[in-house]
């Protein structure tokens, strides 16, 4: 209980350094760039056109709505891959930091995730922009809207907490997860749909938490349904296991950082 | 009150670092030199055993030659660096003024970087506002505050780092040989400004070579070589042994070891080529060994007492540690086989000859039903009885059933998390599993124990109706708690009657569905308390006619309790006869308990017992289906039980191990 306080204590006293941090993340982010937090916008819609142009002509789905479809997908999994990269060299990258100063560790990786948040909610204009665009059917389901971002936040600190650990121990890490995340994009339907896989690892990609939090997303904006309580507990789930393991590895593991960096 | 004067405690603090000369921080060459053997980097300690304390108010500084573990130990105090063995007690706010401007972002302006360098240290924004034109009055540099730090000299980044850093006055200062920084006139500042706030209230911990400083500043000193302390006492004292070291070629004291055979042999300790000069030097040592550096000086931390009401006038006699019971990890053992005999043994395969050999010669005969099933449960009832009655005068009942549920809950939980993942993927290999059928509902209420509420069955694990009377079991126990330790008899008589009163609650007519629902699981409880009627009899503080009165009156609950909720265990199978036995069973082995000894194997088989009793069903009879059409029986069986001990093994090893350790760590100091 004492120890609970202590943390919560600490908690509060080192808000205004998150809230400095990711300040500074998004500053340096569009530093000297014209268009500035405009981009946060652009990029998605950019990306959208691009690809539902390459895959309206050059290979064919079936999908209703594909451009809705596929930058419901595209955000969100951008959003994992840039928030994990970043937190992932956030502990190696404040080094000069955390060797001279006290701070509470977890900062770095969770400002990093938080930064990258900021721009996907800036990316949700452009979703609402494509949905006025396509005339997509508004249906009250859609206040649920921040509940799979909730997910994929929640399961982004996780994994970050996680590759920050694993980055300062081993720097291959950074090299080795550009791979990771190209391939877990091709195992997530962004841009193709569930049915487009074979029918024997469907249930396996269905496990995928991404998938999940994406098809989640997809249910409430662009077809006005609930996700199913399966879909709703195993997010849960991925969210939590994400949460424990990352917490405890990084708790266990922050004394020793100093030594590696 | 003498620990409210340490301001500051560090205890046998060792801190040590890999000086690994190339460091291996990629995969390959960490891969490569594990194979070759060459992961073994060079130690190196920085700090040895060190502790001391620091009183409130008492300026305190530390002396030692270059590489001495000086700036290490004021990291490890600021908490830069957390030491790899020891401990380090600071109790209040500490200013750091180590590395004067270390959070400075140098593409940001002086002003936002005061910001940001105040949010480092932990002060808020708007704290920040109210104190922007004092650090910038002190630091002087009003005409730069808009440019880049990056464009400031040296002497401009100290002082604003300085000024941002006693913007507060701390309970601690720290300060490291940084008063060399700036001009003369600045210099004077910060010295007249440190010595400000020494009046108002901060303790001092310094830093420095210099005698005259040391000796004007501070009252306590402590001298270091090589990470070992050599003496702590009066700043004068200690200030003038270590110069007159230096002076004589700094070949003194030292030992730790002698600070480890100088570091396994011959690494930048030259002077441990000649003999120690133990005659020379230890007379020269004054006498003034104020405070010992042994830790045997403050005895540790006493643990946090738990509430003084709770603790019975005897409770001082009671023993601290808890006593392990040896014969308890063989019950476990006995009871977890009987269990996972009967849930895959002769349970799936009524015609396997095993089964059928075993059935006919020993449970037919003894009238033991459900092949040791019923009779292993027992026993894990009555081990559960009687390890709440042994620790019964610790913590209060409320942290008692928290610290029961912490540990029984969370795991259910994930063996039900892991086991849908694992069937998910191997249906994917072979197919759907018979798991396949049941809805989200149906696991949901499986894996909280809600099924037991709204009186439906488990029917995905099985077994963990167990835990639902045990649960009730903690609950009533906690009811009574208080005086369960005081007057167990009492208690008891309590526990009995509120069971009783449940037992019968549920055979009321038209009564709610959740009180029949959960009448018809409460019987079980009399297992437990049985266990607890045990454990005060033999402890002595329950006499043979209480001990008689009570258990006849639980026999009789039981009895009637069987019959009506479970007819078929009174009229065929004779559930009761399976108790008997477990009663026995216990009583001979807790009468044994001074023959009986642990096997390190069995013990480890104990611990777990939980994890096994949460996973066999589900895991095994997966294992089973998969395995038997291929192997036949008997070898399915040996393999599973193997597999289900790995199973069991990885979510005590990745899940139960993890949470206890985390209770621990969180305050949960009143059960062990």
């Amino acid at each position: 209980m004492e120890l609970l306080r202590a943390q919560l204590e600490k908690w509060r006293k080192y808000r205004t350094l998150l809230g400095r941090l990711v300040q500074r993340d998004l500053k340096v982010k569009y530093r000297r760039s014209v268009l500035g937090y405009l981009w946060s916008l652009l990029n998605p819609l950019l990306m959208m056109v691009v690809m539902s142009l390459v895959f309206s002509y050059m290979f064919r789905y079936d999908i209703p709505n594909y451009p809705i479809y596929l930058i419901t997908g595209q955000i969100m999994f951008t959003f994992f891959s840039e928030s994990t990269t970043m937190a992932m060299t956030s502990v190696l990258g404040n080094a000069s930091l955390i060797k001279k100063v006290y701070v509470p560790k977890y900062i770095f990786p969770i400002s990093r995730v938080l930064s990258s948040f900021v721009t996907l909610l800036f990316s949700l204009a452009a979703v609402v922009i494509v949905m006025l665009a396509t005339r997509t059917p508004v249906t009250p389901v859609i206040i649920l809207f921040p509940l799979p971002l909730v997910y994929v936040l929640l399961f982004s600190v996780g994994v970050g907490l996680v590759l920050s650990v694993l980055a300062v121990y081993f720097r291959d890490t950074t090299h080795l997860y550009g791979v990771c995340t190209t391939a877990w994009m091709y195992l997530t339907p962004i841009f193709y749909p569930i049915s487009a896989i074979p029918e024997e690892i469907r249930p396996l990609i269905q496990l995928n938490p991404l998938c999940l939090f994406i098809t989640a997303f997809r249910e409430i904006v662009l077809y006005g349904q609930l996700p199913g309580w399966e879909n709703t507990i195993l997010s849960l789930g991925w969210c939590l296991a994400a949460l424990v393991v990352g917490g405890l590895l990084f708790k266990r593991e922050q004394g020793n950082f100093i030594l590696h960096i | 009150m003498d620990r409210e004067e340490n301001i500051v405690e560090v205890k046998n603090v060792s801190m040590r670092f890999n000086l690994s000369k190339e460091k291996v921080d990629n995969l390959k060459e960490y891969v490569v030199k594990f194979f070759k053997r060459q992961l073994l980097f060079d130690e190196f300690y920085a700090l040895r055993n060190v502790s001391f304390t620091v009183k409130r108010g008492e300026p305190f500084a530390i002396v030692g030659e270059n590489g001495c573990g000086k700036s290490t130990l004021l990291k490890v105090i600021s908490g830069i660096f957390y030491p790899t063995r020891g401990s380090v007690t600071v109790r209040g706010s500490v200013a750091p003024l180590i590395e004067l401007g270390a959070g400075f972002d140098m593409d940001l302006t002086a002003r936002e970087n005061i910001y940001l360098n105040g949010a480092v240290l932990g002060y808020s924004t708007a704290f920040m506002d109210s104190k922007f034109q004092e650090i910038m009055d002190f630091a002087e540099l009003w005409e730069f505050v808009d440019v880049p730090v990056k464009n400031f000299s040296s002497g401009m980044v100290a002082r604003l780092g300085f000024s941002i850093a006693t913007v507060v006055v701390p309970d601690i200062l720290i300060v490291d040989e940084i008063l060399s920084v700036g001009d003369f006139m600045f210099q004077q500042k910060c010295e007249r400004k440190m010595q400000e706030m020494i009046d108002r209230g901060a303790t001092l911990i310094f830093v420095s070579h210099s005698a005259d400083q040391v000796k004007k500043l501070c009252r306590k000193a402590i001298w270091l070589k090589h990470g070992v302390v050599q003496m702590i006492g009066d700043a004068a004292q200690v200030s003038d042994a270590y110069h007159r070291d230096m002076e004589e070629g700094g070949r003194g004291l030292v030992t730790q070891e002698q600070a480890a055979q100088a570091e396994q042999e011959g690494r930048e300790t030259p002077f441990f080529t000649a003999p120690p000069l133990e005659g020379s030097s230890q007379p020269e040592t004054p006498p003034s060994l104020e405070e010992p550096t042994a830790p045997s000086q403050q005895d540790s931390i006493p643990e946090p007492v738990p509430a003084p009401a709770d603790i019975p006038p005897d409770a001082a006699a009671a023993p601290t540690a808890v006593k392990r019971f040896a014969f308890l990890s063989w019950l476990r053992l006995v009871a977890m086989g009987m269990i996972v005999w009967d849930h895959l043994g002769p349970f799936r395969a009524p015609d396997w000859w095993l089964g059928q050999l075993v059935e006919n010669n020993l449970n037919r005969p003894l009238q033991i039903v459900q092949s040791f099933g019923g009779f292993g449960v027992v026993l894990f009832f009555l081990i559960s009885g009687f390890l709440l009655a042994h620790g019964d005068r610790r913590g209060g009942g409320l942290a008692m059933l928290g610290h029961k549920l912490w540990r029984l809950y969370p795991p259910l939980l994930a063996s039900f998390a892991t086991f849908f993942v694992f069937q998910k993927l191997v249906s994917l290999l072979t197919g759907p599993t018979w798991w396949e059928q049941f809805t989200p509902r149906q696991w949901l209420l499986s894996g909280t124990l809600g099924c037991y509420l709204v009186g439906e069955p488990d029917v995905i694990n099985g077994t963990t109706w167990f835990l639902f009377p045990l649960i009730l079991f903690y609950l009533l126990a906690a009811v009574v708690w208080p005086w369960l330790a005081k007057r167990p008899p009492v208690a008891l008589v309590g526990m009995e009657a509120l069971l009783t009163a449940l037992c019968c609650a549920g055979r009321i007519p038209g009564v709610p569905g959740l009180v029949a629902n959960v009448a018809a699981q409460s019987w079980y409880v009399a297992f437990p308390l049985c266990g607890m009627l045990l454990y005060y009899l033999w402890s002595g503080r329950l006499r043979a006619w209480q001990f008689l009165g009570l258990g006849g009156w639980l026999w009789l609950l039981l009895v009637k309790a069987v019959a009506a909720y479970k007819p078929d265990y009174y009229e065929q199978s004779p559930y009761l006869v399976s108790f008997a036995y477990g009663l026995l069973l216990f009583a001979v082995a807790l009468l044994l308990e001074e023959k009986l000894k642990s096997h390190p194997a069995v013990a480890w088989m104990g611990r777990l017992s939980y994890q096994v009793y949460l996973v066999h069903m589900p895991y095994g009879s997966l294992f089973l289906t998969l395995l038997a059409p291929r192997l036949g029986y008997t070898l399915a069986f040996g393999a599973t039980l193997v597999l289900v001990l790995g199973v069991a093994w990885v979510h005590y090893r990745w899940i139960e191990g993890p949470l206890a350790r985390l209770r621990k760590k969180n305050g949960g100091k009143n059960h062990a």
